[in-house]
């Protein structure tokens, strides 16, 4: 392989990561969140299924904390995560597995700030759904709410743009290797040019719309079918099928 | 402001691109900033038209080649 088309292949390969990676798992946020802002304040401080027993968590409020779970919720405002005020309660009102993947996140505070954003918002996201009840409902403010969706949406937005790069690199690649005619590579502009589409006509100005009214629609369905053509495109690149050229 | 790196970005790597080819012609340099100037294009093109403040002139203007992100970039200054 010549060395340009080396250096083309790494830009394709990182413009794709850096770029679609975000775009993703920001979209896929944007719904959960939305609905957050959907529900009706008095029905946040109600029990629901999603949320573990509301009486072990009051208890854990009130009273000083003596079983396992809540000595775990001890641990969980020590990480470098709960720096934002919003974080805090979350926390520590999760009882569980989300409090221990913000230990594990806490030692990438060095991170990219975009990135750290990200796992800010996603800790927030989880301890949101999962621990809003007592104390909690009243910080998750519906301003709170329209701050993380526009976060997400910008996020989307300008990783969208920037990734204009990975079909531009991509052809420029396929052009300098000689197979823009092969099955495998017509098959995945297909799909990446239907993903563009969903991409820009469907997620994008329906997370606009979101913004405005604080209803999710369809955004849900449009993001998985977006993030399961980026998964098969991408497998597609790395299996190939029918091509012979290297392994 | 995001038009500007991506109208200067457009207009230096057409110049490249130009230059190259009426003097030393170096293939490589032609494949890197190939596909360098197609992206800043798009992306021009996608900023200017998505700024529904804009006259659609001047959105429209993002689509010349080349200079097109420099003639906006003076419409809005």
């Amino acid at each position: 392989m010549p060395d340009v088309t080396k250096l083309l292949l790494s830009l394709h390969v990182l413009a794709a990561i850096i770029a679609i990676g975000p775009v993703t798992v920001a979209a896929s946020m944007f719904p959960a969140v939305a609905r957050l802002a959907d529900r009706p304040p008095n029905t946040r401080t109600a029990p629901n299924s999603e949320a573990p027993p509301t009486d072990g968590m009051a208890s854990n409020r009130d009273a000083p904390p003596v079983d396992g779970r809540a000595s775990n919720s001890e641990v969980a405002p020590t990480d470098g995560m709960a720096s934002s005020s919003e974080a805090v309660p979350a926390a520590r009102m999760t009882l569980s597995p989300e409090a221990a993947t913000d230990d594990r996140m806490a030692p990438s505070s060095e991170a990219a700030p975009a990135a750290r954003a990200v796992l800010d918002a996603g800790s927030r996201d989880v301890a949101g759904s999962h621990g809003e009840t007592g104390s909690h409902a009243e910080s998750v403010t519906r301003d709170g709410v329209a701050e993380r969706l526009r976060l997400l949406h910008r996020i989307c937005r300008a990783y969208a743009v920037v990734g204009v790069a990975v079909p531009v690199f991509g052809l420029a690649t396929a052009s300098s290797l000689g197979v823009l005619g092969d099955a495998w590579l017509l098959t995945s502009i297909a799909l990446t040019v239907v993903a563009a589409l969903i991409l820009g006509l469907l997620i994008i100005p329906g997370q606009q719309r979101a913004l405005v009214d604080g209803q999710a629609g369809r955004l849900g369905m449009y993001t998985g079918i977006f993030n399961l053509l980026w998964a098969t495109v991408t497998v597609l690149m790395i299996v190939r099928p029918g091509s012979t050229a290297g392994a | 402001m995001t038009v500007r790196p991506a109208a200067w970005v457009e207009l230096a790597s057409l110049s490249i691109l130009l230059i190259n080819l009426y003097t030393v012609h170096i293939d490589e340099i032609t494949s890197i900033c190939g596909p360098v100037h197609g992206c800043a294009y798009l992306i021009v093109l996608i900023l200017t038209l998505n700024r529904t403040t804009l006259p659609v002139r001047t959105r429209l203007l993002g689509l010349i080649p080349g200079i097109g992100g420099m003639l906006v970039l003076r419409q809005i200054s």
